[in-house]
């Protein structure tokens, strides 16, 4: 019964406990935030800027899906079981391969 | 064993509280080395703890464009999932709190979060050095991301178990894992250095370009406790690396029973991960900062196949009976 307060979900959710517990006091021993418009505007090195959220479009999406097929299939050749199931794993390998190559090529 | 016992563990020993004054004890350590090999003289011993109290001390702000919700939730959640990492890793036995199959995949799951979180910092800051920031630090995570995954999980393969304790006890009874995968050892030191941000890979935290980056509008008590997690970060990832290259708990010849195997164990840990904070404080002082795109192309081009390298030569070996 006491072990399950070490599983992982259960420790995690304790830690986030702790975690709130310690923004608490920080919260309760700072100075309270009075709202003034200089100090909530958002940070651009003393310019003023037009407060709007910002989008930003990112470049390197490509670098993206590289990371996301070799890490996917890095962690599903680790995890293959041995045996004729071996042979699906080179078989993924090999798809894996083809989509690096095609990346590559873009 | 009870629920106090548990309780005890989760939150002093090896839990909250000893992760609390060891990672600040580690951060001094690397201030300290740091300065000195800039020959100065670098902070007292209670700095890093001082400089918590004094954040928290503070007035957090939080920006009026900013989400306050995810604001606030991100450093919160960023800190439990580092502590929850470290509780999984075996500190001074061959078994961590709560051995189970598979722990050395949470661990490494888990360590893969804060970046995730400095993006979410970022992005939710609505400042656009805090997007620039966000965006580096998760291109920063493709890059190294894959390296440190072939490095950590090339023990687990060599030994064809799963498990932190199992490799331990593996690394007890033949050799230290550096030995037959050095240079798994130097990707894992390499790859932890990018994961925590630092110098050379601290460009999504470029203090000349983008002020502080995902952090720049982060205050307060959420700012000590992003800070508290980077150095929490620091001390499970250099554990984890002692842990699965250099014994864990082992010094060679030493075997001891009940009590004082825990103390020797112990400060076996200390040693080990003080050793591993001392060359990433080397690495900070002896390199500049690498572009992104330099970092990325670096990590995918020589760190990825140079872990690949190692560990078909380490599989090679094994297959061959010499491992």
């Amino acid at each position: 019964m006491s072990q399950i307060l070490l599983y992982p979900p259960v420790a995690f959710i304790i830690f986030l406990l702790v975690g709130y517990m310690l923004f608490r006091l920080g919260e309760a021993t700072g100075p309270k935030s009075g709202v003034g418009a200089g100090k909530i505007s958002t940070y651009a090195c003393g310019e003023d800027i037009p407060g709007k959220k910002v989008q930003y479009s990112y470049h390197l999406f490509h670098i993206a899906f590289f990371f996301t097929v070799l890490h996917v299939a890095a962690l599903v050749i680790a995890t293959v079981p041995s045996g004729g199931v071996a042979l699906l794993g080179i078989i993924y390998l090999l798809i894996a391969l083809i989509t690096v190559v095609i990346l590559l090529i873009d | 064993m009870g629920v106090a016992m548990a309780i005890i563990n989760l939150l002093i020993f090896p839990g909250f509280i000893f992760l609390f004054f060891y990672s600040l004890f580690c951060e001094y350590v690397d201030r300290k080395v740091y300065a000195r090999l800039q020959n100065r003289v670098g902070p007292p011993l209670y700095q890093p703890l001082s400089d918590f109290f004094k954040l928290m001390s503070k007035e957090g702000l939080v920006p009026e464009m900013a989400d306050r919700k995810m604001f606030t939730a991100v450093p919160i959640f960023g800190m439990a999932a580092v502590v929850t990492a470290f509780i999984y890793i075996p500190i001074w036995s061959a078994d961590s709190l709560f051995p189970f199959t598979g722990d050395i995949i949470v661990v490494a799951y888990l360590l893969t979060l804060p970046a995730l979180f400095l993006f979410l910092a970022g992005w939710h800051s609505s400042n656009v050095f805090g997007i620039i920031g966000a965006f580096r630090a998760l291109t920063q995570l493709f890059g190294y991301e894959v390296p440190f995954f072939l490095a950590i999980l090339s023990p687990a393969l060599i030994t064809g178990v799963w498990k932190l304790s199992d490799i331990v006890h593996y690394q007890l009874d033949h050799v230290w894992f550096i030995c037959w995968l050095p240079l798994s050892f130097i990707v894992a030191i390499i790859s932890l250095g990018g994961k925590l941000e630092r110098v050379p890979f601290d460009s999504p935290t470029a203090e000349q370009e983008i002020v502080a980056g995902p952090l720049a509008e982060y205050s307060g008590s959420r700012l000590a406790l992003m800070r508290l997690m980077v150095d929490i970060e620091m001390v499970a990832g250099a554990t984890l690396i002692s842990v699965l290259f250099l014994g864990g708990f082992d010094i060679p010849g030493v075997h001891l029973l009940g009590a004082p195997a825990y103390v020797v164990g112990f400060i076996s840990f200390v040693i080990k991960t003080l050793l591993i904070v001392f060359i990433l404080a080397c690495i900070r002082a002896l390199f500049a900062r690498l572009r992104i795109d330099q970092m990325v192309n670096m990590c995918l081009k020589w760190l990825a196949p140079m872990a690949m390298f190692q560990l078909l030569v380490a599989l090679g070996l094994k297959f061959a009976g010499i491992i």
